[in-house]
């Protein structure tokens, strides 16, 4: 593995450790609004992924312009992200209120003191 | 014939429309949220019928939406699993629906039921769409329709106990679906292609110029799907959350949802990767002994439960092995022998979990002790609960008898002689934590009994219904083996 690799490949590197990080919090972290914070670093990182598959050097947005000669960025897996992005918006909301239920009936969202509680 | 071409599509529009319509009957009509829920699913089970009779007749057929063709297009696949599959999630959650018209009112909180209506059709129209999507993406989209709409199934009982473990449900699925939606991006590096049939052949060209992407793709493919399908040492979701929910919402949890995922890993292993890339990787054996060690360690964390629904959770886990067992042999009787169970499971395992439910909701506990004499109390639904415990152990003459039949054929053939005491053993285990179940249900002791008396109409018909299904395909397996055949033969392709 030379430099160039890694300059070359940065943003799949990225990404990747983005996502590990993402997951790596969600199964270290007590404190429940981390886990949150974590699933949305996660979904970052693979919203990175696909961005830099679609991206070409130099290309222009994808929009057509009649008897213009140019290079398009694949558009595609930016349209896949926006199905993405609305999927993690909904399930932060779904998590976040299912905290605040927690919250509201347990009294913590340390992860340890909910073990005890349910014992 | 236009119309058989059509009816995927239709099948899974026509239930998301009932599912969207619905909470304007929760708000305003409430007493016509289950007579429309009932009359949503009896449609779909009458258009799963006529789909699987024209694609038995004519072979597979593919629409796609808009008119868009392939690489483009979305594609809808009506092949013969997408069939078997649809025709099976619209007659269990038509039963459900059934046992739930009495059930849902008491169970949940008030005023939910049309809400949870409209819960149960949006997770069908998920379901549905995921077995006969032929896109990846649309895959994507479809799993998350439906580990969503299930954490919301197990939310929907309401009270502190189920808040933790639809949590965790939730932080592991996401996790899940990250590593799948990470699968589906390299895959597009990979090929460029999100449809399943472009994709495959453009893999088979040149799939192995690049086998290191092409492992990592498959890698995070199947880390992604045992997550949410529970295949053994991710499964530490899925007890707490099928466990801890209403009853309806176990039977379709347990009978349904962790199956489509099993549907998808075969569509994605004998559909997109050609059988040379998936045997360079090793992954049958993998997958094979992850198998084996989920049949053995959910049936011996099964033996030490007191609690008689995270019992059937963990027996749950086991029978998810022998689904990728059937998977990971490689062959076509494998194939079918994993499709047989999948049918046969999602049979015996609802029944399983309404009949528990009418016991618990009569014992007003679910600890397994606290049931004792109360088959005397409900003669009919502890019989039924015991035919699904014994179709579980494998005896002759019913479902899960012929699928532990198939998968051990399967495995002798293809070599992998540890398949049939497998068998042998998984079945003796099953047979250790079942029968204590209905000895304590039978043998009342010196305990006073309340008085004899069946739960509603509704949930005895379903039941038998449930039961009636579950003889037909032990009894005269030929009528569904057929079909099964048929179904894994062209998914072998």
């Amino acid at each position: 593995m030379e430099l160039s690799f890694f300059i070359t490949n940065y943003p799949y590197i990225f990404s990747m450790l983005l996502f590990s990080l993402g997951w790596l919090i969600i199964f270290t972290q007590a404190n429940l609004i981390k886990k949150v914070i974590g699933i949305n670093i996660m979904e970052s990182g693979i919203f990175l992924f696909f961005l830099a598959v679609g991206d070409i050097a130099g290309g222009n947005p994808p929009i057509y312009i009649e008897g213009v000669d140019q290079v398009y960025v694949n558009p595609l897996p930016s349209a896949l992200i926006l199905t993405g992005i609305v999927v993690s918006f909904s399930i932060t909301a779904l998590a976040l209120s299912i905290i605040i239920k927690i919250y509201q009936s347990y009294k913590t969202i340390y992860m340890p003191e909910l073990l005890r509680i349910m014992e | 014939m236009m119309v058989v071409e059509f009816l995927p599509f239709a099948l899974v529009v026509f239930t998301l429309v009932g599912a969207f319509i619905m909470p304007f009957f929760a708000r305003w009509f409430t007493r016509g949220c289950i007579p429309l829920t009932l009359g949503v699913l009896g449609l779909d089970i009458f258009m799963a019928v006529t789909l699987l009779m024209g694609v038995m007749n004519r072979g597979p057929v593919a629409y796609y939406i808009g008119g868009w063709a392939a690489p483009w297009g979305i594609e809808v696949r009506g092949d013969g699993i997408a069939a078997i599959m649809v025709l099976l999630i619209s007659f269990i959650m038509f039963c459900t629906m059934v046992y739930g018209a009495s059930s849902i009112e008491k169970e949940l909180p008030a005023g939910r039921g049309g809400w949870y209506c409209s819960l149960l059709l949006l997770i069908s129209a998920g379901m549905m769409g995921l077995v006969v999507s032929g896109d990846l993406f649309n895959m994507y989209v479809m799993i998350e329709v439906v580990s969503l709409s299930s954490v919301a199934l197990v939310l929907a009982k309401g009270g502190r106990e189920v808040l933790p473990a639809a949590l965790k449900y939730l932080l592991l699925a996401t996790i899940g679906s990250g590593f799948i939606l990470f699968g589906i991006g390299f895959t597009y590096i990979l090929t460029g292609h999100l449809n399943i049939g472009f994709a495959a052949a453009e893999l088979m060209a040149s799939g192995g110029d690049y086998p290191y992407l092409s492992w990592v793709s498959l890698t995070f493919l199947v880390i992604g799907l045992g997550v949410k399908a529970g295949l053994f040492p991710l499964h530490f979701w899925l007890p707490d959350a099928h466990s801890t929910a209403a009853s309806t919402s176990s039977a379709v949890l347990s009978g349904l949802v962790v199956k489509v995922y099993a549907v998808v890993v075969m569509r994605l292993f004998f559909q997109l990767y050609s059988s040379e890339l998936l045997l360079a990787t090793d992954i049958d054996r993998i997958l094979l002994v992850m198998s084996i060690a989920a049949i053995l360690a959910g049936s011996l964390f099964a033996l030490i439960q007191k609690d008689l629904k995270r019992l059937l959770a963990y027996s749950t886990v086991a029978q998810i092995g022998y689904i990728f067992l059937g998977i990971s042999v490689f062959s076509i009787l494998g194939l079918e022998g994993a499709i047989f169970h999948i049918v046969a499971h999602a049979l015996m395992k609802s029944m399983l979990f309404l009949a528990a439910g009418s016991l618990i909701a009569r014992a007003g506990s679910r600890q397994i002790e606290d049931l004792r004499g109360f088959g005397r109390v409900m003669p009919f639904t502890a019989g039924i609960f015991s035919l699904g415990a014994f179709s579980m152990i494998g005896l002759p003459l019913l479902a899960g008898f012929i699928s532990k039949y198939l998968l051990a054929i399967a495995g002798w053939d293809s070599g992998n002689y540890l398949v049939l005491p497998l068998m042998v053993i998984s079945g003796l285990l099953n047979a250790a934590y079942y029968l204590p179940v209905i000895r304590v249900l039978f043998w009342a002791g010196e305990k006073e009994l309340p008085l004899r008396g069946e739960m509603e109409f509704g949930r005895v018909f379903a039941l038998g219904a449930l039961a009636l299904g579950l003889l037909v395909m032990g009894v005269i397996p030929e009528a569904g083996r057929n079909f099964i055949q048929l179904a894994a033969s062209w998914l072998w392709g």
